[in-house]
């Protein structure tokens, strides 16, 4: 399989006022094409935090420190990927709700009280499909003008068509310009020399800077009486929602998009969430705990729905969840974390089979199974102070099995067998 | 010393809705609409269901701390003296109406005066979900703990710090935690002085009101083996809500699943893992992740949310969802059954499904 | 049994000082890194000290009443700071140095008991109103706002008649116009901590109502009280000054600083030919009111940068 995303060795603190949060611990994870990965582990151990370092949405006090996030998504860049910590602001914007799309837990709250669902959904392809959803409105204005109108209709959409034409011109333009900074950036990706490390921060500034050239189209669109026509491109802007809700399942589509999402259920707002995310037909979806607030059908529900998406539009999924009953049930492979360490990534049939690490084996047997047999087995101890973490193997004081190198050094990630990483001394036969 | 602890008899509990410009009560939240449940004594009884299903009201009810709309809860009372209180309340003869009222004054939770109340608090308590929540931010955990014996004045003085360490060894604490705050602990040690809060005062019945849906994987299953061996010890009654299924086996003897304010099936656990009538029971089964990549398992899918108690559907509540809906579930309410061994089943169609 | 597994965590040293104090110690802590804060502190320190010692730095010349202001003479008009009057006169030679030491007493006295009234009032009928709800709730409330609705002036102009001139009308007027402010805000606190879990576990734990009124609700509800009440000292002193300006506190000759400004009222333009003749009639009191209001309102800032539960740790 390709790869599709991978971060090697990252690292990201929180400087918080108690101290220094070293979230994460050098964390490599790698996606490939076509799989649902999934990211378990207990709260504080870093599941969220390497997610949204990935898509470099860490909140302040956050700061990534080191690694890099590698992304291979077009054909072009097989080879070699680029690394998007080290890319502008822009270039993250354009990739965010694109090509990696991100759901989190609550519904409720990723949603805007105050603006419609109609509107919230069409963001997606307002921002990122423009181009298109202009080309479309013109080809429905020149059909509309080939026939025959009142003298005055026509007037306006002739009118209507020619500003959107201007803007049409303009936005092509600019990603012209775009494109030409990419590309020179892709061919720099490697290099580290002085030099290309100079025009690199250069070409990033430019990109961050570059608008698109102001025109009359432009300008109009800025006026809140001129900008009465863009109401043509939201007309087409919703086809498009209406369209994408209803291969989502939701009910009734048109009357929801004029809706708000206080009227809607739980369950029906995650689907509008998991719309907004699908609308430019990702490459990746995140789903951070998605259906940790629903209720257990529910649950059920939107989980056939992410299984059922998988097939059809996305690539990709990255799971998190705390849930090793999810875990099993929706993804292909799995990466136990620990205190913002790897501890073990494996196939997940092979994961519950047969766990390596020390940590994984006590999760597994601490969760209440279908044919129990005696008491929860527990892990001693509580998840660690990620101020002031335990030396070397940050699972040391909990391990069964703790022997005297497991608190010098962090134990490297190896192959166990085919596919099966693991982060423990007990593999290691005392290579370094 | 009846076997039977709580017998909980046409219990309902509605919220009125106001509406209008004299708040005229316009609706009602159906949140228990007619329960009836017998929670033997030593058992942990569960008590599944979704949002909505009213599973928190009622355990809330049960302790008094929501006042029931009607029906009857009978705690500690021989069978014989039930039976009788309840007949004469069939017979609804005026002249019994004042002897009703006065026997159901001792022996109902519902309809207890203050001081029968003040004596019941010594008998329940209750662990709720959230343990940031359950425990005042600005209390030291001595004064938490000791919280039930100082109010019903049980205790005094020098001996309370002396109970309280007691209680905090029992759940697995210590001297060196009594003068601090709840926020310096994780969620699962406040739990625990939660939990050791709930056993001060030597209580005969604890409601477990999700006890462990806030709190991580490993730690949930420290306390859940807390949790048993402490009902062992203490002979305690527990009342388990939970919406997770696989935990709720973990711990109860019998589990009760509620739908829209009704009991819709009642079982011994492991009868009814094995043995699911009602179609909600089935879909519920069908829709928890299980920890095991290996299994092949049918899964149901419901349609539609999980609806409001405000209006309930007509006749069987669950039939707009049903996947073996027919006409007679639309038509006529099923009663409970008894289907042997103590499985109950609302349904009108449980045998051919 | 598994919790014998679970060793007693060894990182919690037996606890050496009250917890109490604990807490108290880390909020002055952070309360002393903040510029503003320390500031605001040492704007009231020196308003205490110059009430503290104001018979040593002012003698007062009648030691019955040491707010009468000594005057030199009966000249009308107000002398400029000299060396016998360091900050100058007011008409009738009223010295203003005495006035500004002897005045922070009262500007203390109306601030600290109006703010403690207020909040005894409203700790009282808030709890009230929050903790039982229902129809004691909307009675508390829509006598509130009726009080809201009353115009300060007409109110304060009434109690003059009824009270007499002097502080004490003004001090009453003050407690009456901010009742509700207090009330509301207890009130609405009130209203969050009840539905708290740890509440109902009060209840199924036996506690009555004034257990729980006491140890559990107030507690926890009373931080954005004081909150506005330490916001709110300097706000009342101004408003004092204010009234007393308008004639409705002291006397002329009395150490306020707002009866001060009030005997000026002829004099705050100078003669044609020098409009900034007396300056110091309304500068010096003005400056020494907002000195003062300034000191509470940084003071009241830094009390709620460190008691407010939403601030960010940084």
């Amino acid at each position: 399989m390709e790869k599709l995303i991978e971060t090697r060795e990252l690292y990201t603190d929180f400087n918080t006022f108690e101290g220094v949060v070293k979230a994460l611990n050098g964390v490599s994870v790698v996606v490939n094409e076509g799989e649902t990965y999934g990211l378990v582990g207990e709260s504080g151990c870093g599941k969220s935090v390497t997610v949204r370092s990935m898509m470099r949405i860490v909140q302040a006090p956050g700061r990534i420190v080191d690694g890099k996030v590698v992304i291979f998504f077009r054909a072009e860049d097989r080879s070699r990927g680029i690394d998007i910590l080290r890319r502008s602001e822009t270039y993250m914007t354009s990739l965010r709700g694109d090509s990696i799309s991100m759901i989190f837990q609550e519904a409720s709250t990723s949603l805007n009280p105050v603006l419609s669902i109609g509107y919230q959904v069409g963001e997606s392809f307002r921002f990122h499909r423009r181009t298109q959803m202009l080309e479309e409105t013109i080809q429905e204005l020149e059909a509309e003008l080939s026939g025959s109108l009142f003298f005055l209709a026509r007037g306006w959409k002739r009118t209507q068509r020619g500003l959107f034409r201007r803007e049409l011109s303009v936005l092509k333009a600019y990603e012209a310009d775009i494109d030409r900074i990419d590309h020179e950036l892709y061919a720099l990706e490697d290099k580290t020399d002085r030099d290309s490390l100079r025009r690199k921060a250069l070409l990033n500034r430019r990109r961050d800077r570059l608008r698109e050239k102001s025109g009359l189209a432009e300008l109009a669109k800025r006026f809140p009486f001129l900008s009465f026509y863009q109401r043509r491109l939201d007309r087409t802007i919703t086809r498009h929602v209406v369209e994408l809700l209803r291969s989502l399942g939701v009910a009734n589509p048109e009357r929801i998009v004029d809706g708000y999402p206080h009227e809607l259920s739980g369950g029906m707002q995650q689907r509008i969430v998991i719309a907004i995310a699908l609308a430019c037909h990702p490459v990746l979806l995140i789903a951070d705990e998605p259906t940790s607030n629903l209720d257990v059908t529910i649950q059920a529900q939107i989980i056939d729905l992410i299984k059922s998406l998988k097939e059809s539009i996305i690539s990709s999924v990255l799971f998190i969840t705390h849930d090793l009953g999810l875990v099993a049930e929706v993804c292909d492979r799995a990466s136990v974390m620990y205190a913002g360490d790897i501890a073990e990534t494996a196939e997940v049939r092979e994961l519950f089979r047969n766990p390596l690490h020390p940590y994984a084996q006590g999760l597994l047997r601490s969760v209440p199974k279908v044919e129990q047999v005696g008491e929860l087995e527990t892990i001693p101890g509580s998840v660690p102070n990620l101020i002031d973490p335990p030396s070397g193997c940050r699972f040391h004081p909990r391990c069964p099995h703790r022997m005297e190198v497991c608190p010098q050094r962090k134990p490297p990630l190896i192959e166990h067998s085919e596919g099966h990483w693991v982060a423990c001394y007990l593999y290691t036969d005392g290579e370094q | 010393m009846s076997d039977v602890l709580i017998d909980i008899r046409r219990l309902k509990k509605y919220y009125p809705v106001k509406g209008g410009v004299f708040r005229r009560t316009v609706a009602n939240v159906k949140a228990v609409d007619g329960v009836d449940l017998k929670i033997a004594r030593g058992e942990c009884l569960g008590l599944v269901g979704e949002s909505g299903c009213g599973k928190t009201t009622l355990g809330k009810t049960i302790l008094r701390l929501h006042e029931a709309t009607e029906g009857r809860i009978y705690f500690d009372q021989p069978q014989e003296a039930i039976a009788e209180v309840e007949q004469m309340l069939a017979s609804g003869q005026d002249g019994e109406r004042a002897r009703v009222a006065a026997r159901l004054q001792q022996m109902d939770i519902t309809r207890m005066g203050g001081g029968a109340i003040r004596a019941l608090r010594q008998k329940m308590n209750i662990v709720f979900q959230d343990p940031s929540n359950s425990l005042n931010p600005r209390m030291l955990i001595r004064d938490i703990v000791a919280e039930p014996l100082v109010a019903q004045g049980l205790v005094r003085g020098r001996d309370v710090e002396r109970k309280v360490l007691g209680l905090l060894e029992v759940v697995g604490m210590g001297a060196g935690h009594l003068k601090r705050y709840p926020h310096e602990f994780s969620g699962g040690q406040r739990q625990r002085i939660a939990i050791a809060r709930a056993l001060a005062t030597n209580p005969q019945f604890i409601l477990m009101d999700e006890p462990t849906s806030a709190l991580d994987v490993s730690v949930q299953a420290q306390i859940l083996n807390l949790l048993k061996n402490l009902q062992r010890d203490f002979q305690l009654t527990y009342l388990f809500v939970t919406h997770h299924l696989l935990v709720v086996k973990y711990t109860s003897d019998r589990i009760a699943v509620m739908y829209l304010g009704k009991v819709v099936e009642l079982s011994a656990t492991a009868e009814l893992f094995e043995r699911p009538l009602h179609p909600y029971t089935k879909a519920l089964l069908s829709a928890i992740p299980i920890p095991d990549p290996e299994t092949g398992r049918e899964r149901i899918i419901l349609s539609g949310d999980v609806p409001n108690p405000v209006n309930p559907p007509e006749a069987c509540r669950f039939h707009p969802r049903c996947p073996y809906v027919k006409d007679v579930c639309r038509e006529v309410e099923p009663p409970l059954e008894d289907v042997g061994q103590g499985h109950i089943v609302a349904c009108h169609r449980w045998r051919e499904i | 049994m598994s919790t014998e597994v679970l060793q007693k965590p060894t990182n919690l040293p037996p606890v050496t000082r009250h917890p109490g104090w604990r807490e108290f110690s880390f909020s002055m802590k952070r309360l002393l890194k903040n510029p503003l804060t320390i500031i605001g502190l040492v704007i009231i320190l020196f308003f205490v000290f110059l009430a503290v010692f104001a018979p040593v730095l002012a003698p007062p010349p009648r030691p019955h009443d040491p707010f009468l202001m000594p005057h030199d003479g009966w000249q009308i008009n107000p002398s400029p700071p000299s060396a016998k009057n360091p900050l100058g006169t007011l008409p009738s030679q009223y010295d203003i140095l005495y006035g500004v030491i002897w005045g922070t007493r009262n500007a203390f006295r109306i601030g600290i008991l109006v703010v403690a009234a207020n909040l005894a009032v409203g700790l009282v009928l808030g709890s009230i109103a929050g903790y039982f709800g229902g129809i004691i709730d909307e009675v508390v409330m829509r006598i509130a706002d009726i009080f809201y609705a009353i115009p300060i002036l007409v109110m304060a102009m009434a109690l003059v008649v009824a009270l007499g001139r002097g502080l004490q009308s003004v001090v009453v007027v003050l407690i009456i116009l901010n009742w509700p402010t207090y009330t509301r805000v207890i009130r609405s606190e009130i209203l969050v901590v009840r539905n708290m879990d740890f509440i109902l576990a009060a209840r199924a734990s036996g506690a009555s109502h004034l257990r729980i009124l006491f140890r559990h609700v107030l507690p926890n509800s009373i931080f954005s009280a004081i909150i506005v009440a330490s916001m709110n000292v300097g706000v009342t002193v101004l408003i004092a000054a204010a009234l007393s300006f308008l004639g409705l506190g002291s006397d002329t000759g009395y150490a306020d600083w707002g009866a001060m400004v009030s005997t000026c009222r002829n004099f705050i333009v100078g003669p044609a030919d020098n409009r900034l003749a007396y300056w110091y009639l309304v500068f010096i009191p003005g400056f020494t009111i907002a000195l003062f209001v300034l000191g509470w309102n940084l003071l009241g800032d830094a009390v709620r940068d460190v008691f407010d539960p939403r601030m960010r740790r940084k």
